[in-house]
């Protein structure tokens, strides 16, 4: 039998090369130049300097076309949405943002009813490249799931659940290889196809209620401080969901009125597109909760007016 | 509990220091504690069918030692056989008996009946109904002495590391082990850690990947080309070879450390170049229970030629039927069970190795897609898909769009399998001939690689033992 210090090496030896491994993936994936990873290397590792910032969930990320918006208000924007963003995620993000870069003058923060429903982190193992230098986007996370601990202290605990898509996206680093989603991405905003599965209006829409704890509105107000902490003024908005949908929320209107009061009780503008014609209108959607690539359109240019006549109102105001 | 599974991550090294730490006479009370533990938190309700089995087949047993006359004795097998396979049939087939019976009532009185459900299959109930039996026909065929300490037999039945899927133990290798004082031998621990590594390997990088493609494709038949089916029925292939014996080389690592040795469950299959050699290297400890409990008692070989044949046949066909009531596992079953009487009868003497290494690899896939298609309507789709040559490359890549795949994934399956065939054969041929200084470079090497792969390369999303749902 060999002495047991060969054997201690050998299993050394293998977990350095696990760690090497993650390092070696960790780097390709912020080396990516376009697309998801080139969105999230912008807001957890780059310095920006950018006017304003659309914040949210998958509806900021596929409704709001900074292109759009920077030609109409000739400000210079950024979609820093991401996917089943909670209240709590939001907050999270924008301080990792404020970490790195510039406050920006404008947020426009994106309500929606998945904020008040869900707290929860989908493809989780995306953010594992970014839990260093992001000191409160990591207590986001750890507060919402502390297996994020051992994902960033435990270099083994992390690969097992870096899977192949991850490999991938590592793999497009270092090469510079672009698929086609990548190539969607604009400054953070991600077209939507015309649809996905059934049809909007076919579909059978249950009622039911968000009904959102405290949290969530400690949350919002904590989104609030921050902005007031960094001079930025922030719009919410609630962009448009298919009306089917937004009439099976039944408690819809209290907790867009509460938010409503927190923003005005702050001097910011709520603006809510609830009811707009574009929401009656199937062609519009992808789904009943996103817009198509034509409805994003279409909203980002009405949105990108409202918003440049509220802040000729808010410059003359003052 | 899957071994598989962050629970299992803490459950071994607890039960294991404490099971070291105990006093001789105390281990084996450990050890069944553990072993209904790891059974009941999939359900613990189960953890009674597990009992009920123990306690049938330990009277049973008793009986068969106290009784002298030969009917008594057949009577007390028979009830053994009777109570364990009705669990088990009940189990898996009553809802497809009941149905077929339905709906022959249905067809003559045109009454309509709501489908009768069926039951969720208990897991591993066949494993361990299988080694539970055997005991008894060992006993009552006076190969074995009869079991008097309960608690011991039950730990024989419910030993956790093979209970689930095998090794199907025998009583005669098991239970003296279980008996035996046992003493700490960390010299085993280093080939036992090599097994586990090696079949973790082969699970979640191996399995579990092929399991992405080969999922899919089998799930909706009728939406993929012919590259897809073919390359779906190449990938199953070794993917159940590597979950299942994957499964076992985990469980033959995990006992050793308990200072237990189970039986060599798989001996390369892969790598067989006739049926017969396969059936001898394929599922070691399934097969030779078929072969010393069914094929023995239908009177083996030791009758007319024609008998012989058809005992064979038999064996296939009862076996294609305990892996499930889909007529699909008939099919697999009467395809193996006519090629090997082919293969003892009209090509007993033909032996070409490398040609005879791609027929069996080729019959294999074939016979396998039966075993793996949810219909035979699906089987038959696939056939005649592959049949048809068309080599579309087009419907090729939007096959992988939908499988949410890409090239690159394809070539890491491939460089994989190649790796698994490399491996298979140097063992084959023998490490031995790898000279000392090669072979101290290659162990620790490959070992090293297998640690980084299962974290870089492996598919940790808990998926189950295929082998599980029979």
């Amino acid at each position: 039998m060999k002495k047991p210090i060969t054997y201690l090496i050998q299993v050394i030896v293998a977990i350095l090369l696990v760690v090497l491994a993650r390092e070696v993936v960790y780097i390709g994936i912020r080396n990516n130049k376009i697309g998801e990873y080139d969105k999230l290397n912008t807001i957890f590792l780059k310095e920006n300097n950018f006017d304003l910032l659309f914040i949210g969930s998958s509806r900021t990320e596929s409704h709001y076309n900074p292109g759009i918006f920077d030609s109409i208000t000739g400000l210079s924007s950024y979609n820093i949405g991401l996917e089943a963003a909670s209240s709590r995620m939001i907050k999270g993000e924008l301080l990792a943002y404020l970490e790195h870069s510039e406050a920006p003058k404008y947020v426009v923060i994106n309500i929606d009813f998945h904020n008040f429903r869900n707290d929860t982190i989908i493809r989780y193992p995306r953010y594992f490249p970014y839990l260093e230098g992001n000191k409160a986007f990591y207590n986001t996370l750890v507060d919402l799931d502390s297996q994020f601990f051992w994902y960033r202290y435990n270099p083994i605990y992390g690969m097992a659940h870096t899977n192949d898509n991850y490999l991938y996206a590592a793999y497009r680093g270092y090469t510079g290889f672009v698929t086609a989603f990548d190539e969607s991405f604009v400054r953070g905003f991600t077209p939507l196809p015309l649809t996905k599965g059934e049809k909007v209006k076919d579909r059978i829409y249950e009622d039911y209620k968000t009904a959102p704890n405290d949290n969530v509105y400690n949350q919002f107000a904590g989104i609030i401080e921050i902005c007031k902490q960094y001079n930025i003024i922030a719009t919410f908005v609630v962009s448009p969901t298919y009306f089917k949908k937004t009439n099976s929320v039944l408690d819809r209107r209290i907790h867009f009125d509460k938010i409503n009061a927190m923003a005005k009780k702050n001097g910011y503008t709520f603006r809510s597109y609830l009811d707009d014609d574009v929401c009656y209108n199937e062609k519009f959607f992808c789904d009943a909760n996103h817009l198509n690539y034509i409805g994003s359109r279409a909203f980002s240019i009405q949105f990108s007016n409202d918003f440049k006549s509220d802040l000729k109102t808010r410059l003359s105001g003052d | 509990m899957l071994f598989n599974s962050i629970h299992f991550l803490y459950f071994l090294p607890i039960v294991l220091l404490a099971y070291w730490l105990l006093k001789d006479q105390l281990r084996w009370i450990l050890l069944l504690a553990a072993s209904y533990y790891f059974y009941m938190s999939w359900e613990p309700i189960y953890g009674l069918l597990l009992m009920g089995s123990t306690l049938v087949d330990y009277w049973c047993g008793l009986q068969l030692a106290s009784s002298k006359k030969d009917n008594i004795r057949k009577r007390w097998v028979t009830l053994s056989s009777i109570t364990n396979l009705g669990v088990f049939f009940t189990y898996k087939y009553l809802a497809f008996f009941g149905n077929a019976a339905l709906d022959a009532v249905s067809a003559v009185s045109d009454q309509q009946f709501d489908i009768i459900e069926a039951m969720i299959l208990p897991i591993g109930i066949s494993f361990y109904t299988f080694q539970s039996m055997s005991y008894t026909i060992d006993v009552y065929r006076k190969e074995v002495e009869m079991e008097r300490h309960l608690g011991k037999f039950a730990l024989f039945v419910s030993f956790f590391p093979q209970l689930v899927a095998g090794p199907v133990e025998r009583f005669k290798n098991l239970m003296p082990q279980i008996h035996r004082d046992k003493s700490i031998d960390i010299e085993t621990w280093i080939p036992a850690f090599r097994l586990i590594l090696w079949g973790f390997f082969k699970k979640v990088v191996i399995a579990d990947r092929l399991a992405l493609f080969v999922d899919p494709i089998f799930a909706d038949v009728s939406e993929f080309g012919a590259i897809s089916h073919a390359l779906a029925g190449v990938f199953f292939v070794v993917q159940v070879y590597c979950d299942f014996s994957g499964y076992s080389d985990i469980a033959i690592g995990t006992a050793k450390l308990f200072g237990f040795d189970l039986m060599l469950n798989w001996r390369r299959p892969l790598l067989s170049k006739s049926l017969v050699e396969f059936w001898q290297r394929n599922h070691i400890s399934l097969t030779t229970w078929f072969r010393e409990y069914l094929y023995i008692s239908l009177g083996g070989s030791r009758c007319s030629k024609n008998r012989w044949l058809l005992n064979i046949f038999l064996v296939f066909i009862i076996s294609s039927v305990w892996h499930g009531s889909n007529w699909t596992f008939m099919v697999w079953g009467l395809m193996h069970g006519v090629v090997y009487i082919m293969e003892i009868t009209l090509f007993k003497n033909v032996k070409i190795p490398w040609l005879g290494w791609f027929y069996l690899f080729g019959f294999h896939t074939i016979s396998l897609m039966a075993f793996r298609a949810n219909s035979v309507s699906d089987l038959m789709l696939m056939y005649e898909s592959i049949c048809s040559f068309n080599i579309d490359i087009a419907q090729f890549k939007t096959d992988l769009l939908t499988i949410n795949s890409f090239g690159l994934v394809l070539l890491v399956n491939v460089l994989l399998i190649a790796f698994l065939f490399t491996k298979e054969l140097i063992e084959e041929h023998g490490i031995g001939s790898l000279n000392v200084k090669t072979s101290s470079v290659y162990r620790p090497t490959l070992y090293i690689a297998l640690f980084v792969g299962i974290f870089v390369f492996g598919e940790f999303s808990e998926n189950e033992f295929f082998y599980f749902q029979f």
